[in-house]
């Protein structure tokens, strides 16, 4: 099974200054920020394009803006191999039957953060993350209000706002 | 500047006065530091007094020069009359303006930096700097911080700093005119860092003007999910 997070493609880029294989800090200290030394994840199943994104709607909604959205996925057996500890907790998102696809990569110190950020290295080495442009997650977003997947109301301000602009545009 | 002074020396007597002054006209209204500083313009400060005294007088002058604009003043020999070394008036209005307005492109930037220290930007969550941003080109120096916001955008010695701000940047209702976001978003992708040009890409995409569309369809890009989404937000702007 894969486990997906959101991070910014452009800060695993090499930097100058850095030598080849060196992960920068600005990537670790900005996209892998833990909260209770734990990172969250979304399951997302064998990492096919439907269940990727099945991840990308749970992050999306719960968030303030339309946006593009960067996503890896990690092999949660490469994970438990690096002895990590995986913890299935309730996420925060407003398309309730995604709550439990949850999971806490939790009890992180330094070493094991920085084995994270190995496996993040490794997953866009090989090609397992994408982006999703801002209109793809707007329309992803206008799609599950309409098979009510979430409910409009519970989106935040300004997403609800999109959503609704492009419901009436009949989009 | 708009004095050059040199403050290494000694301190001068009090009953000092420079043998070069002309005699005081007492019906003049000046007085012999006022019109020392006639001359001290052209020659060096000689005393750490001397500058003391130049810089308290420019203040003054400053001072009183404001006063007579508030006032609404038209007769601008009076300025020069009182202060013959700053008689062009111009001065004040570029040394004095231009002074606050380091100051306040410092401010933007010391909150900008202040606001990514302390929270990371992520995609799709409200940010801070978004309302520093904007209270910037709210503000009545609004052309100016766009001036500075786009420094502040392209700036390869803080390549993520740059990114950042024109990632908010990017979030902000058209800023500017189409001219000046079509430039920004050209410059921006001229850049060396990758994390620049993304940040340029998206500002695109959120603004949506269509001359964008040219300057992303003549971008080269050796970043292949960079290529990709470059490629993707033109397909957009086609729709």
């Amino acid at each position: 099974m894969f486990l997906a997070r959101k991070v910014t493609l452009s800060k695993w880029e090499p930097k100058a200054g850095l030598s080849e294989g060196e992960i920068s800090a600005d990537a670790l200290t900005s996209d892998l920020r833990t909260q209770n030394n734990s990172l969250s994840f979304w399951q997302c199943g064998v990492g096919n394009t439907d269940d990727v994104e099945e991840a990308v709607l749970a992050m999306a909604a719960g968030r303030d803006h339309v946006d593009k959205l960067d996503v890896v996925w990690l092999d949660d057996d490469e994970l438990l191999a690096d002895g990590q500890t995986l913890s299935n907790t309730k996420g925060r998102t407003p398309v309730h039957e995604l709550v439990n696809l949850h999971v806490d990569v939790c009890r992180l110190d330094y070493v094991r953060l920085g084995r994270v950020a190995r496996r993040v290295v490794s997953a866009i080495e090989e090609e397992r993350f994408f982006r999703l442009r801002k209109s793809r997650v707007k329309a992803m977003l206008v799609k599950a209000v309409k098979q009510e997947r979430v409910k409009l109301g519970d989106l935040k301000g300004n997403i609800q706002a999109e959503v609704q602009k492009s419901l009436d545009e009949g989009k | 500047m708009l004095l050059e002074t040199h403050s290494s020396v000694g301190s001068t007597p009090s009953d000092f006065v420079p043998n070069f002054l002309p005699p005081m006209d007492p019906s003049s209204g000046s007085n012999y530091v006022i019109r020392w500083l006639d001359y001290g313009k052209e020659s060096l400060a000689t005393s750490s007094d001397i500058v003391s005294l130049q810089r308290a007088t420019v203040e003054l002058a400053y001072d009183l020069y404001l006063k007579r604009l508030s006032a609404d003043a038209t007769d601008t020999l009076w300025n020069a009359e009182l202060f013959p070394m700053l008689v062009d008036e111009v001065c004040f209005a570029q040394v004095k303006p231009q002074q606050g307005e380091d100051q306040a492109r410092e401010r933007l930037s010391s909150a900008l930096w202040a606001a990514f220290e302390s929270e990371p930007l992520e995609d799709g969550m409200y940010h801070p700097a978004e309302q520093v941003i904007r209270d910037a080109l709210q503000s009545t120096e609004s052309e100016l911080a766009l001036e500075w916001l786009r420094e502040l955008s392209l700036d390869a010695e803080h390549q993520t700093f740059s990114a950042e701000v024109l990632r908010c940047l990017a979030r902000q209702e058209y800023p500017g005119s189409a001219l000046w976001r079509t430039e920004l978003v050209r410059d921006g992708l001229g850049m060396e860092s990758a994390e620049i040009r993304d940040a340029a890409v998206q500002a695109a995409e959120w603004w949506g003007d269509r001359d964008l569309r040219d300057v992303l369809e003549s971008h080269h890009e050796p970043i292949h999910w960079l290529r990709d989404y470059i490629r993707e937000v033109i397909e957009d702007f086609g729709e």
